[in-house]
Protein backbone atom coordinates (compact mmCIF):
# COMPACT_ATOMS: atom_id res chain seq x y z
CA UNK A 1 0.00 0.00 0.00
CA UNK A 2 1.43 3.78 -0.82
CA UNK A 3 1.68 5.54 2.47
CA UNK A 4 1.70 8.97 0.52
CA UNK A 5 -1.33 8.09 -1.05
CA UNK A 6 -2.56 7.08 2.20
CA UNK A 7 -1.85 10.28 4.01
CA UNK A 8 -3.03 12.12 0.99
CA UNK A 9 -6.23 10.10 1.59
CA UNK A 10 -6.71 10.69 5.02
CA UNK A 11 -5.95 14.50 4.80
CA UNK A 12 -8.22 14.80 2.12
CA UNK A 13 -11.29 12.42 3.98
CA UNK A 14 -10.30 13.48 7.27
CA UNK A 15 -12.81 16.96 6.98
CA UNK A 16 -15.75 15.21 4.86
CA UNK A 17 -18.24 14.91 7.79
CA UNK A 18 -17.44 18.85 8.71
CA UNK A 19 -17.62 19.58 6.16
CA UNK A 20 -20.83 17.67 5.57
CA UNK A 21 -22.62 19.10 8.69
CA UNK A 22 -21.33 22.37 8.06
CA UNK A 23 -23.09 21.66 4.39
CA UNK A 24 -26.30 20.47 5.59
CA UNK A 25 -26.67 23.22 8.26
CA UNK A 26 -26.15 25.81 5.73
CA UNK A 27 -28.70 24.15 2.67
CA UNK A 28 -31.53 23.89 5.60
CA UNK A 29 -30.97 27.63 6.47
CA UNK A 30 -31.15 28.17 2.71
CA UNK A 31 -34.49 25.82 2.67
CA UNK A 32 -36.26 27.64 5.41
CA UNK A 33 -35.38 31.33 4.28
CA UNK A 34 -37.03 30.15 0.82
CA UNK A 35 -39.75 28.40 1.81
CA UNK A 36 -40.60 31.25 4.47
CA UNK A 37 -40.59 33.39 1.45
CA UNK A 38 -42.97 31.38 -0.65
CA UNK A 39 -45.38 31.58 2.41
CA UNK A 40 -45.49 35.28 2.71
CA UNK A 41 -45.42 35.65 -1.33
CA UNK A 42 -48.34 33.38 -1.18
CA UNK A 43 -50.27 35.55 1.33
CA UNK A 44 -49.55 38.62 -0.56
CA UNK A 45 -50.50 37.57 -3.72
CA UNK A 46 -54.19 36.16 -2.81
CA UNK A 47 -55.48 39.72 -3.02
CA UNK A 48 -53.84 40.39 -6.54
CA UNK A 49 -55.66 37.49 -7.29
CA UNK A 50 -58.60 38.21 -6.12
CA UNK A 51 -58.75 41.24 -8.21
CA UNK A 52 -57.47 39.16 -10.96
CA UNK A 53 -60.19 36.96 -10.99
CA UNK A 54 -62.47 40.08 -10.35
CA UNK A 55 -61.75 41.24 -13.62
CA UNK A 56 -63.84 38.37 -15.24
CA UNK A 57 -62.75 36.28 -18.12
CA UNK A 58 -60.46 32.94 -18.75
CA UNK A 59 -57.14 34.84 -19.27
CA UNK A 60 -57.00 36.63 -15.29
CA UNK A 61 -57.98 32.66 -14.10
CA UNK A 62 -55.68 30.93 -16.20
CA UNK A 63 -52.91 33.56 -15.09
CA UNK A 64 -53.95 32.56 -10.97
CA UNK A 65 -53.88 29.07 -11.66
CA UNK A 66 -50.11 28.74 -13.51
CA UNK A 67 -48.96 31.47 -10.53
CA UNK A 68 -50.41 29.76 -7.91
CA UNK A 69 -48.68 26.29 -9.15
CA UNK A 70 -46.02 27.82 -9.72
CA UNK A 71 -45.28 29.38 -6.42
CA UNK A 72 -46.71 25.54 -4.72
CA UNK A 73 -44.35 23.61 -6.61
CA UNK A 74 -41.33 25.69 -5.42
CA UNK A 75 -43.12 25.45 -2.02
CA UNK A 76 -43.88 21.50 -2.18
CA UNK A 77 -40.11 20.99 -3.56
CA UNK A 78 -37.94 23.01 -0.59
CA UNK A 79 -40.11 21.51 1.83
CA UNK A 80 -39.50 17.67 0.40
CA UNK A 81 -35.81 19.10 0.42
CA UNK A 82 -35.64 20.36 3.73
CA UNK A 83 -37.47 16.73 5.30
CA UNK A 84 -34.87 14.78 3.15
CA UNK A 85 -32.20 17.38 4.91
CA UNK A 86 -33.47 16.41 7.89
CA UNK A 87 -33.25 13.23 7.64
CA UNK A 88 -29.60 12.78 8.13
CA UNK A 89 -28.62 10.28 10.43
CA UNK A 90 -25.02 10.35 11.81
CA UNK A 91 -25.84 7.23 13.72
CA UNK A 92 -26.42 5.17 10.28
CA UNK A 93 -23.29 2.80 9.00
CA UNK A 94 -20.89 4.60 7.70
CA UNK A 95 -21.09 3.15 4.34
CA UNK A 96 -24.70 3.75 4.09
CA UNK A 97 -23.84 7.46 5.39
CA UNK A 98 -21.67 7.96 2.46
CA UNK A 99 -23.58 6.25 0.16
CA UNK A 100 -26.38 8.66 0.86
CA UNK A 101 -24.17 11.61 0.39
CA UNK A 102 -22.97 10.46 -2.56
CA UNK A 103 -26.67 10.92 -4.23
CA UNK A 104 -27.83 13.90 -2.05
CA UNK A 105 -24.55 15.71 -4.03
CA UNK A 106 -24.95 14.85 -6.99
CA UNK A 107 -25.39 17.40 -9.85
CA UNK A 108 -29.26 17.02 -10.46
CA UNK A 109 -32.00 15.50 -8.61
CA UNK A 110 -34.55 14.24 -9.64
CA UNK A 111 -35.95 17.20 -6.89
CA UNK A 112 -34.12 19.73 -9.07
CA UNK A 113 -35.70 18.82 -12.11
CA UNK A 114 -39.17 20.09 -10.23
CA UNK A 115 -37.64 23.44 -10.42
CA UNK A 116 -38.24 23.76 -14.49
CA UNK A 117 -42.07 23.11 -14.20
CA UNK A 118 -42.00 25.37 -11.35
CA UNK A 119 -40.07 27.93 -13.24
CA UNK A 120 -42.60 27.69 -16.66
CA UNK A 121 -45.53 27.78 -14.54
CA UNK A 122 -44.23 31.07 -13.16
CA UNK A 123 -42.84 32.53 -16.20
CA UNK A 124 -46.50 31.45 -18.11
CA UNK A 125 -48.28 32.89 -14.94
CA UNK A 126 -46.57 36.02 -14.68
CA UNK A 127 -46.12 36.70 -18.33
CA UNK A 128 -49.52 36.13 -19.40
CA UNK A 129 -52.12 38.98 -19.88
CA UNK A 130 -54.78 39.80 -22.59
CA UNK A 131 -52.89 41.22 -24.49
CA UNK A 132 -50.44 38.53 -24.55
CA UNK A 133 -53.22 35.63 -24.99
CA UNK A 134 -54.77 37.06 -28.09
CA UNK A 135 -51.44 37.72 -29.67
CA UNK A 136 -50.11 34.30 -29.49
CA UNK A 137 -53.41 33.23 -30.75
CA UNK A 138 -53.38 35.42 -33.66
CA UNK A 139 -49.85 34.32 -34.36
CA UNK A 140 -50.92 30.82 -34.56
CA UNK A 141 -53.69 31.28 -36.40
CA UNK A 142 -52.07 34.15 -38.98
CA UNK A 143 -50.34 33.18 -42.30
CA UNK A 144 -47.04 35.68 -41.50
CA UNK A 145 -44.33 33.40 -41.56
CA UNK A 146 -40.90 34.09 -39.45
CA UNK A 147 -39.22 35.60 -41.58
CA UNK A 148 -41.36 38.53 -41.19
CA UNK A 149 -40.64 38.72 -37.03
CA UNK A 150 -37.17 38.41 -38.21
CA UNK A 151 -37.28 41.42 -40.30
CA UNK A 152 -38.73 43.27 -37.21
CA UNK A 153 -35.94 42.07 -34.75
CA UNK A 154 -33.58 43.54 -37.08
CA UNK A 155 -35.24 47.01 -37.44
CA UNK A 156 -35.72 46.88 -33.96
CA UNK A 157 -32.27 46.59 -32.52
CA UNK A 158 -30.18 48.13 -36.04
CA UNK A 159 -32.43 50.97 -36.73
CA UNK A 160 -30.58 53.39 -35.03
CA UNK A 161 -33.87 54.73 -33.17
CA UNK A 162 -34.09 55.61 -29.90
CA UNK A 163 -35.36 51.52 -28.15
CA UNK A 164 -37.79 52.56 -26.00
CA UNK A 165 -39.32 54.38 -29.46
CA UNK A 166 -38.42 51.36 -31.51
CA UNK A 167 -40.00 48.61 -28.55
CA UNK A 168 -43.30 50.70 -28.84
CA UNK A 169 -43.93 51.19 -31.93
CA UNK A 170 -42.94 46.70 -32.37
CA UNK A 171 -44.95 46.19 -29.57
CA UNK A 172 -47.73 47.70 -31.26
CA UNK A 173 -47.77 46.12 -34.90
CA UNK A 174 -45.89 43.05 -33.74
CA UNK A 175 -46.98 42.33 -30.28
CA UNK A 176 -45.90 38.70 -30.66
CA UNK A 177 -42.01 39.99 -31.01
CA UNK A 178 -42.69 40.68 -26.65
CA UNK A 179 -43.62 36.80 -26.32
CA UNK A 180 -40.34 35.71 -28.11
CA UNK A 181 -38.52 38.37 -25.98
CA UNK A 182 -39.75 38.03 -22.90
CA UNK A 183 -39.41 34.03 -23.51
CA UNK A 184 -35.82 34.79 -24.92
CA UNK A 185 -34.78 36.71 -21.51
CA UNK A 186 -36.82 34.16 -19.16
CA UNK A 187 -34.59 31.42 -21.32
CA UNK A 188 -31.43 33.37 -20.46
CA UNK A 189 -32.31 33.61 -16.96
CA UNK A 190 -32.93 29.74 -16.75
CA UNK A 191 -29.52 28.94 -18.36
CA UNK A 192 -27.05 31.25 -16.58
CA UNK A 193 -29.10 29.84 -13.45
CA UNK A 194 -27.70 26.44 -14.23
CA UNK A 195 -24.30 27.76 -15.24
CA UNK A 196 -24.21 29.14 -11.38
CA UNK A 197 -25.61 26.47 -9.81
CA UNK A 198 -23.09 23.79 -12.18
CA UNK A 199 -19.95 26.26 -11.03
CA UNK A 200 -21.33 26.30 -7.42
CA UNK A 201 -21.81 22.39 -7.67
CA UNK A 202 -18.21 22.36 -8.66
CA UNK A 203 -17.03 24.56 -6.28
CA UNK A 204 -18.75 23.22 -2.92
CA UNK A 205 -20.31 19.96 -3.32
CA UNK A 206 -18.52 18.15 -6.01
CA UNK A 207 -15.51 17.95 -3.43
CA UNK A 208 -17.33 16.34 -0.77
CA UNK A 209 -18.99 13.66 -3.28
CA UNK A 210 -16.04 13.20 -4.65
CA UNK A 211 -14.58 12.07 -0.82
CA UNK A 212 -17.66 10.08 -0.34
CA UNK A 213 -17.28 7.55 -3.31
CA UNK A 214 -13.25 7.90 -2.54
CA UNK A 215 -14.35 6.18 0.80
CA UNK A 216 -17.02 4.36 -0.49
CA UNK A 217 -14.31 2.71 -2.79
CA UNK A 218 -12.24 1.87 -0.16
CA UNK A 219 -14.31 0.33 2.15
CA UNK A 220 -15.82 -1.74 -0.59
CA UNK A 221 -12.86 -2.60 -2.17
CA UNK B 1 -39.22 7.79 29.02
CA UNK B 2 -38.27 12.00 28.44
CA UNK B 3 -35.30 12.65 25.84
CA UNK B 4 -33.03 13.51 28.84
CA UNK B 5 -33.44 10.85 31.30
CA UNK B 6 -32.73 8.26 28.30
CA UNK B 7 -29.71 10.98 26.68
CA UNK B 8 -28.40 10.87 30.60
CA UNK B 9 -28.86 7.09 30.78
CA UNK B 10 -26.87 6.34 27.45
CA UNK B 11 -24.06 8.25 29.09
CA UNK B 12 -23.79 6.79 32.51
CA UNK B 13 -23.78 3.23 30.63
CA UNK B 14 -21.81 4.39 27.83
CA UNK B 15 -19.55 7.12 28.79
CA UNK B 16 -16.05 4.99 29.23
CA UNK B 17 -16.66 3.37 26.49
CA UNK B 18 -16.76 6.50 24.49
CA UNK B 19 -13.82 8.30 26.51
CA UNK B 20 -12.20 4.86 25.18
CA UNK B 21 -12.50 5.33 21.76
CA UNK B 22 -11.84 9.14 22.28
CA UNK B 23 -8.26 7.82 23.99
CA UNK B 24 -7.61 6.13 20.60
CA UNK B 25 -7.70 9.13 18.54
CA UNK B 26 -5.52 11.60 20.87
CA UNK B 27 -2.80 11.77 23.28
CA UNK B 28 -4.11 15.11 23.98
CA UNK B 29 -6.57 15.83 27.17
CA UNK B 30 -8.33 18.32 25.26
CA UNK B 31 -8.53 17.17 21.92
CA UNK B 32 -9.73 14.34 23.99
CA UNK B 33 -12.36 16.23 25.74
CA UNK B 34 -13.61 18.23 22.22
CA UNK B 35 -13.89 14.61 20.55
CA UNK B 36 -15.76 13.29 23.77
CA UNK B 37 -18.35 16.41 23.80
CA UNK B 38 -18.43 15.96 19.83
CA UNK B 39 -19.93 12.61 20.00
CA UNK B 40 -22.19 13.65 23.09
CA UNK B 41 -23.45 16.23 20.70
CA UNK B 42 -24.01 13.78 18.16
CA UNK B 43 -25.68 11.35 20.16
CA UNK B 44 -28.45 13.81 21.30
CA UNK B 45 -28.88 14.76 17.77
CA UNK B 46 -29.80 11.08 16.66
CA UNK B 47 -31.52 10.16 19.82
CA UNK B 48 -35.08 10.75 17.93
CA UNK B 49 -34.44 8.39 15.64
CA UNK B 50 -33.24 5.45 17.83
CA UNK B 51 -35.26 2.76 17.11
CA UNK B 52 -33.58 0.05 18.99
CA UNK B 53 -32.93 -1.73 15.12
CA UNK B 54 -28.99 -2.08 16.64
CA UNK B 55 -27.90 -2.48 19.78
CA UNK B 56 -27.22 0.65 22.11
CA UNK B 57 -23.68 -0.08 22.12
CA UNK B 58 -23.41 -0.75 18.42
CA UNK B 59 -25.53 2.34 17.74
CA UNK B 60 -22.93 4.47 20.04
CA UNK B 61 -19.81 3.27 18.36
CA UNK B 62 -21.67 4.43 14.71
CA UNK B 63 -21.62 7.71 16.21
CA UNK B 64 -18.18 7.49 17.34
CA UNK B 65 -16.85 6.41 13.95
CA UNK B 66 -18.73 9.18 12.05
CA UNK B 67 -17.70 11.65 14.66
CA UNK B 68 -13.85 10.33 14.69
CA UNK B 69 -14.28 10.86 10.90
CA UNK B 70 -14.89 14.22 11.59
CA UNK B 71 -12.72 14.78 15.04
CA UNK B 72 -9.49 13.54 12.54
CA UNK B 73 -9.98 16.17 10.02
CA UNK B 74 -10.52 19.50 12.16
CA UNK B 75 -7.02 18.72 13.75
CA UNK B 76 -5.65 16.34 11.57
CA UNK B 77 -1.51 16.60 12.19
CA UNK B 78 -2.64 16.42 16.33
CA UNK B 79 -4.96 13.70 16.41
CA UNK B 80 -2.91 10.20 16.24
CA UNK B 81 -4.07 6.54 17.09
CA UNK B 82 -2.42 5.99 20.12
CA UNK B 83 -1.95 2.40 21.51
CA UNK B 84 0.35 1.24 24.85
CA UNK B 85 0.94 -1.38 26.24
CA UNK B 86 -1.78 -1.35 28.61
CA UNK B 87 -4.34 -0.98 25.97
CA UNK B 88 -6.67 -3.49 26.36
CA UNK B 89 -6.76 -5.79 23.57
CA UNK B 90 -3.96 -5.22 22.08
CA UNK B 91 -3.18 -8.36 20.75
CA UNK B 92 -5.72 -8.62 18.88
CA UNK B 93 -4.13 -6.37 16.44
CA UNK B 94 -1.23 -8.78 16.13
CA UNK B 95 -1.82 -12.70 17.01
CA UNK B 96 1.43 -14.20 16.44
CA UNK B 97 3.33 -13.60 19.47
CA UNK B 98 5.07 -10.43 18.60
CA UNK B 99 2.59 -8.57 20.83
CA UNK B 100 5.33 -10.04 23.64
CA UNK B 101 7.83 -7.68 21.71
CA UNK B 102 5.79 -4.72 22.05
CA UNK B 103 6.59 -4.66 26.03
CA UNK B 104 10.12 -2.91 24.32
CA UNK B 105 9.35 0.70 23.86
CA UNK B 106 11.01 0.62 20.58
CA UNK B 107 8.53 -1.86 18.99
CA UNK B 108 5.50 0.20 20.54
CA UNK B 109 6.75 2.95 18.96
CA UNK B 110 7.13 1.41 15.36
CA UNK B 111 3.23 -0.16 16.20
CA UNK B 112 2.16 3.46 17.10
CA UNK B 113 3.89 4.78 13.16
CA UNK B 114 2.58 1.89 11.31
CA UNK B 115 -0.95 2.62 12.76
CA UNK B 116 -0.73 6.35 11.93
CA UNK B 117 0.04 5.52 8.27
CA UNK B 118 -3.15 3.78 8.03
CA UNK B 119 -6.28 5.47 6.08
CA UNK B 120 -8.97 6.75 8.38
CA UNK B 121 -11.06 3.76 7.79
CA UNK B 122 -8.42 1.40 8.90
CA UNK B 123 -7.63 3.33 11.84
CA UNK B 124 -11.75 2.83 12.67
CA UNK B 125 -11.61 -1.04 11.90
CA UNK B 126 -8.57 -1.09 14.24
CA UNK B 127 -10.01 0.97 17.41
CA UNK B 128 -13.42 -1.26 16.69
CA UNK B 129 -11.22 -4.17 17.38
CA UNK B 130 -9.43 -2.45 19.99
CA UNK B 131 -12.70 -2.03 21.77
CA UNK B 132 -13.17 -6.28 21.57
CA UNK B 133 -15.89 -5.87 19.02
CA UNK B 134 -17.09 -9.30 16.94
CA UNK B 135 -16.63 -9.39 13.07
CA UNK B 136 -20.48 -9.31 12.78
CA UNK B 137 -20.22 -6.31 15.51
CA UNK B 138 -17.70 -4.49 12.89
CA UNK B 139 -19.82 -5.12 9.95
CA UNK B 140 -22.92 -3.84 11.79
CA UNK B 141 -21.10 -0.58 12.62
CA UNK B 142 -19.44 0.07 9.15
CA UNK B 143 -22.35 -1.50 7.07
CA UNK B 144 -20.54 -3.68 5.34
CA UNK B 145 -20.36 -7.74 4.79
CA UNK B 146 -18.93 -9.58 7.98
CA UNK B 147 -16.65 -11.82 5.50
CA UNK B 148 -15.52 -8.31 4.20
CA UNK B 149 -14.40 -7.12 7.63
CA UNK B 150 -12.29 -10.26 8.01
CA UNK B 151 -10.67 -9.81 4.42
CA UNK B 152 -9.90 -6.34 5.50
CA UNK B 153 -8.78 -6.86 9.09
CA UNK B 154 -6.74 -9.84 7.72
CA UNK B 155 -5.06 -7.56 5.70
CA UNK B 156 -4.38 -4.53 7.79
CA UNK B 157 -2.83 -7.84 10.45
CA UNK B 158 -0.69 -8.60 7.70
CA UNK B 159 0.83 -5.52 6.69
CA UNK B 160 1.54 -4.63 10.50
CA UNK B 161 3.54 -7.87 10.90
CA UNK B 162 5.46 -7.30 7.49
CA UNK B 163 6.41 -3.94 8.91
CA UNK B 164 7.02 -4.65 12.43
CA UNK B 165 9.35 -7.56 11.41
CA UNK B 166 11.18 -5.12 8.89
CA UNK B 167 8.96 -6.66 5.97
CA UNK B 168 10.49 -10.30 6.07
CA UNK B 169 7.28 -11.80 6.94
CA UNK B 170 4.93 -11.42 4.14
Amino acid sequence: MNNNLISKDTNDIGSFIDKLKKEDNHLQTIFKILKIAYIVLLIVYIPIFYFEIEKGGLVPIIKVVFIVSGISTFLFTMAYAQKRMKKILYAEPTLMLLKKTEKRYRLLHPIDLAGIPAFLFLAIGLGLSEKTFLATKEFFNSDLNWSVYLVEAKQFLFSGDHWFKMLAKTANEFPMIIVFMVTGLLLFMFVTSFVIGYLLWLARYKPIRDNALALIKEIES
Amino acid sequence: MKKENKFNDIVTDNGERIKRICNYYSSNQEDRKDMYQEILVNIWKSLDSFRGDASISIWIYRIAVNTSLGFTGKAFKQMQMIVDADTENISLLLDDGIDEKLEQEARLNQLQIELNQMSVIEKSLMSLLLEGLSMREIADVIGIAEPNVKVKIHRIKEQLKSKLSGGKHE
